[in-house]
């Protein structure tokens, strides 16, 4: 989950990740973020994640997203 | 005590209501009774019956006295000249004040320029144009399938609002109000009249350009020729008199367009072959010097007072030379 | 039947009315039957395509699923997790076939349909000859019917959902006619709940609000549009002999014409469609208040941008080519690595969208200039954010974003030069025009002499009452609940005068939908 944090930081540094849950349903990562936040987390934890991932539900929040990394490893 | 279900239904039926008034409303301030419109033939406007009929557009509406009719031939005239019309409507125009007037002779204008302007004439131009006839028009259903047909293309706005065709006439509303009333003895119905001499030189509404830069065919169009031959076949039914006639065109006109003498020599072939008597005065020899510019107010050949008198004289001498006078 | 016209407005009110009427579980029948009436009474000889792609589409989306289901039966057979891996990548190999094929035939059809004349035209012109066009007649919102079946045949590839059994519920989707013509392009699970399963129970307030859009769409057609485009086709059409300033009004009343005919086109629709129960996506979202063009693509025609998101720009970035091509430019640059491959993915999209807008380059060139601005926005992002904290500016400041707005809507005005135009030729001339400052050979006397004084008031004035709207909708307002809440010779006062505007200031002459003819 660090790693995850650490990951998003670097993407966007003046987001709280910690406590934001609308990433998506509030326009704070564009499709470009998650395209760039995908190809990173396929890379660091060896995952395979197709089109029908790329959902609200998964990509809202730092939780979700940490649940779905840990559903496709 | 009603529910609120039922008290916001009836606010909804109660709303409808008002809005039906307030277009009623408007339909009364803004809708003339001019020739714009047909409704007068339909309400009685003229008490007086009309004899004899000159249907066309603005052409025959500026060119044409009553006044000298009815002393050249005894019988009283009214013109059925709205601006724009071709000859589809003018069939229209022509049922529909048969069922009121007895009419005994109707002179029909066959506008030489706009029927064979190229690009074609598009019809038609007045979306409402044919909502005024749809209730004449049982037992004939190739009318009624082309006014249904328009309808249902037009805009809503023109089905269920008749007065959005007049937006303009809100400056107006006196005027629209003054057209309601019963007249016993109205001689043009139109809302405007000619131009004479003196104003000539201030107004000219027209742009000469556009007369000049069309281009004109010798091809009559289909549906121009069934529409003559309609009116012709409804007069022969009811025992009217029927003659054509186109209004002169300008010299300026001629100079650059020849072709028009063809256009001319066409019409002049169709209603021969047709048994339609034609008064083309167009032609040099009817009217000498007819093609003056200055006998016009525009290069459309709308001819400006006083020389229609002469010109309505001259279209009644040959009347009583080869019509029933 | 376009959608102002009086058969149209008949139509959807005895659509409604048969649709209230009849018992809950036939209720979706009536649609789908008005739908195909609907298609029929616009243009019957092409019927035959649009139930070409359905049958295709479903189909292949019911393959899929079967191919899914045995492959789910084969996995929980085994508990090694290599052989699950196994068989699933097996098994998606054939799903794959079977989408790719339907997929292909789909927009196949809609291709030749549409672009064929296209090629040949810049054969003849590469290669000289003198290759025949073909007259295809464009059936009924194929462009749109297209997209929708296509994004059924990915969402079910990918296991969104599952595929329909019933071809009729299905061929509703397909031809749910208020979005056949011009959209919004809808996803099946956006839809089918509302269509098969949702209780429709006539509602009086349901009914005026749907009322109220149809109404806020036929003015926003009928009396901004219409009125507009008088302008806009002179200005456009005698570009060559006016001033700048008056070629960049062009442009402007360009905006109000396009944004007041596509909007209220999709009031239109999306109200239609509200007052038989069934709510569409929203197309626009106040697209002129966007701060960037990225954004403006979010705020307009927002279903043709989710599409390109959802089936072009996520699978191509998450492809294995695109992974490979990110690989490699890594090793060069890490940054670049990341953000070229996401641009390309972007150009692509744009390249798309502009080929979507019709078979001539100039559209290509629309696309690709919006791309452009994009991308060239991301790579010059870092560049930007500097010279803010060198020059002091304060980024949240209303100034800062008003200028942003001002520079989003210039260059969208710009981007107009290459759309609404007959061909190239006539785009490098509009920018060339809107770039001369100089009075050089200009016709000092031009005047607007085809329209009337009266077109550009009443533009203005009812632009001035869209724009408070706007502002409201931008903030959060429900207009029609607020307007709704006032006292009631109020609020009367408000819909006769809207009702009887449009009869009043409705443009002299017909014109039709831009976007109708897709």
């Amino acid at each position: 989950m660090e790693e995850l944090l650490k990951i998003l930081e670097e993407l966007k540094p003046d987001v709280d990740f910690k406590n934001e849950t609308g990433l998506i349903d509030n326009a704070i990562l564009d499709s470009f973020d998650i395209v760039q936040l995908i190809t990173t987390l396929k890379e660091t934890f060896e995952i395979d994640i197709t089109p029908a991932d790329i959902v609200p539900e998964n990509f809202n929040s730092a939780e979700s997203l940490w649940a779905m990394v840990e559903r496709l490893q | 005590m009603l529910s609120s279900k039922t008290t916001k239904v009836i606010k909804s039926i109660i709303f409808c209501l008002v809005l039906v008034l307030c277009s009623r409303i408007m339909t009364f301030l803004l809708y003339p009774f001019s020739s714009l419109n047909q409704r007068f033939v339909r309400y009685h406007r003229i008490t007086k019956n009309i004899d004899f009929l000159v249907l066309g557009n603005s052409l025959e509406n500026d060119g044409f006295v009553p006044e000298v009719i009815e002393k050249n031939l005894g019988q009283y005239c009214g013109l059925l000249a709205p601006q724009g019309s071709y000859p589809e409507s003018l069939y229209y125009l022509l049922v529909d004040a048969a069922h009121t007037h007895k009419v005994k002779t109707v002179v029909a204008g066959w506008d030489i320029m706009q029927n064979f302007q190229l690009p074609a004439y598009k019809y038609p131009h007045s979306e409402e144009l044919y909502r005024e006839f749809f209730a004449d028009m049982k037992g004939n259903p190739e009318l009624q399938k082309i006014v249904f047909k328009n309808v249902m293309e037009q805009r809503y706005t023109s089905t269920f609002f008749d007065w959005s065709s007049f937006p303009e006439n809100i400056t107006e509303i006196p005027k629209v109000l003054e057209s309601r009333k019963k007249v016993v003895d109205d001689k043009s119905l139109a809302s405007f009249t000619p131009i004479d001499e003196s104003t000539l030189k201030t107004k000219s509404k027209w742009n000469y350009f556009e007369a000049v830069n069309r281009t004109y065919g010798s091809e009559i169009q289909e549906n121009d020729k069934n529409y003559f031959l309609k009116m012709q076949d409804y007069c022969r039914k009811n025992g009217i008199d029927f003659y054509v006639i186109s209004c002169p065109i300008p010299e300026c006109i001629y100079e650059v367009h020849p072709e028009l003498k063809d256009s001319i020599e066409v019409s002049r072939k169709f209603f021969k072959e047709h048994g339609i008597p034609y008064i083309d005065t167009t032609d040099e020899k009817f009217f000498p010097q007819i093609t003056k510019n200055t006998n016009f107010s525009d290069c459309f050949g709308h001819l400006i007072q006083p020389f229609n008198k002469t010109y309505t004289q001259y279209v009644c001498d040959w009347l009583k030379n080869n019509g029933n006078f | 039947m376009s959608f102002v016209s009086t058969g149209f407005v008949l139509f959807f009110l005895l659509t409604a009315l048969i649709y209230y009427v009849v018992p809950q579980k036939f209720k979706w029948l009536v649609l789908l039957c008005a739908s195909y009436a609907f298609y029929a009474l616009n243009n019957a000889k092409s019927l035959v395509f649009i139930i070409a792609s359905t049958l295709i589409s479903f189909f292949v989306a019911k393959k899929i699923s079967s191919i899914s289901e045995e492959c789910e039966q084969r996995r929980s057979a085994t508990s090694d997790k290599t052989e699950r891996k196994e068989i699933r990548n097996q098994y998606k190999k054939i799903k794959k076939r079977y989408a790719s094929l339907g997929i292909i035939i789909c927009f196949a059809i809609l291709a030749v349909l549409k672009y064929t004349n296209f090629v040949v035209f810049n054969i003849n012109a590469i290669f000289k000859t003198d290759i025949r066009m073909f007259s295809f007649i464009l059936p009924l919102g194929i462009s749109f019917y297209t997209f929708q079946v296509v994004s059924y045949l990915f969402d079910v590839y990918n296991g969104k959902y599952e595929a329909e059994q019933n071809i009729f519920h299905y061929a509703l989707y397909v031809s749910w006619f208020p979005s056949i013509l011009q959209g919004p392009i809808s996803r099946y699970n956006e839809l089918r709940p509302q269509f098969f399963e949702t209780e429709h129970h006539f509602s009086l307030e349901n009914t005026q609000f749907a009322m109220q859009r149809i109404l806020w769409g036929f003015l926003k057609k009928l009396v901004i549009a219409d009125r507009a485009t008088e302008v806009v086709t002179y200005i456009f059409g005698n570009h060559a002999d006016l001033p700048w300033y008056i070629t960049f009004t062009g442009l402007f009343f360009y905006s109000i014409e396009l944004y007041a005919d596509f909007s209220g086109g999709m009031d239109v629709v999306i109200g239609v469609s509200e007052l038989m129960g069934i709510k569409l996506t929203e197309n626009f979202r106040q697209p002129f208040f966007s701060q960037s063009i990225a954004e403006f693509w979010r705020r307009w025609h927002i279903t043709l941008g989710t599409w390109m998101k959802d089936y072009v720009f996520y699978p191509y970035n998450l492809s294995d080519f695109t992974g490979k091509m990110g690989k490699f430019l890594s090793k060069i640059n890490k940054t670049a690595g990341k953000l070229i491959p996401a641009c390309l993915g972007n150009l692509l999209v744009f390249f798309i969208v502009g080929v979507w807008h019709g078979a001539e380059w100039h559209f290509i060139v629309y696309g690709l200039y919006n791309g452009i601005l994009i991308v060239l926005g991301i790579l010059f992002k870092p560049l930007f954010e500097k010279l803010i904290t060198l020059f002091h500016i304060n980024a949240q400041s209303t100034y800062w974003k008003a200028f942003r707005i001002i520079r989003t809507f210039l260059l969208i005005n710009i981007g107009w030069a290459f759309d609404d135009v007959t061909d190239l030729h006539m785009s490098t001339s509009m920018i060339k025009q809107l770039f001369t400052f100089t009075n050089g050979n200009l016709i000092q006397n031009w005047k607007f002499d085809t329209f009337s004084e009266l077109t550009i008031y009443t533009v203005g004035l009812f632009s001035v009452i869209w724009l408070i709207i706007s502002i409201l909708k931008e903030k959060g307002v429900d207009v029609r609940k607020s307007i709704s809440k006032l006292a009631l010779p109020v609020r009367w006062a408000i819909y006769l005068a809207l009702i009887l505007s449009v009869p009043f200031f409705q443009a002299a002459n017909m014109v039709g939908f831009i976007y109708a003819q897709f």
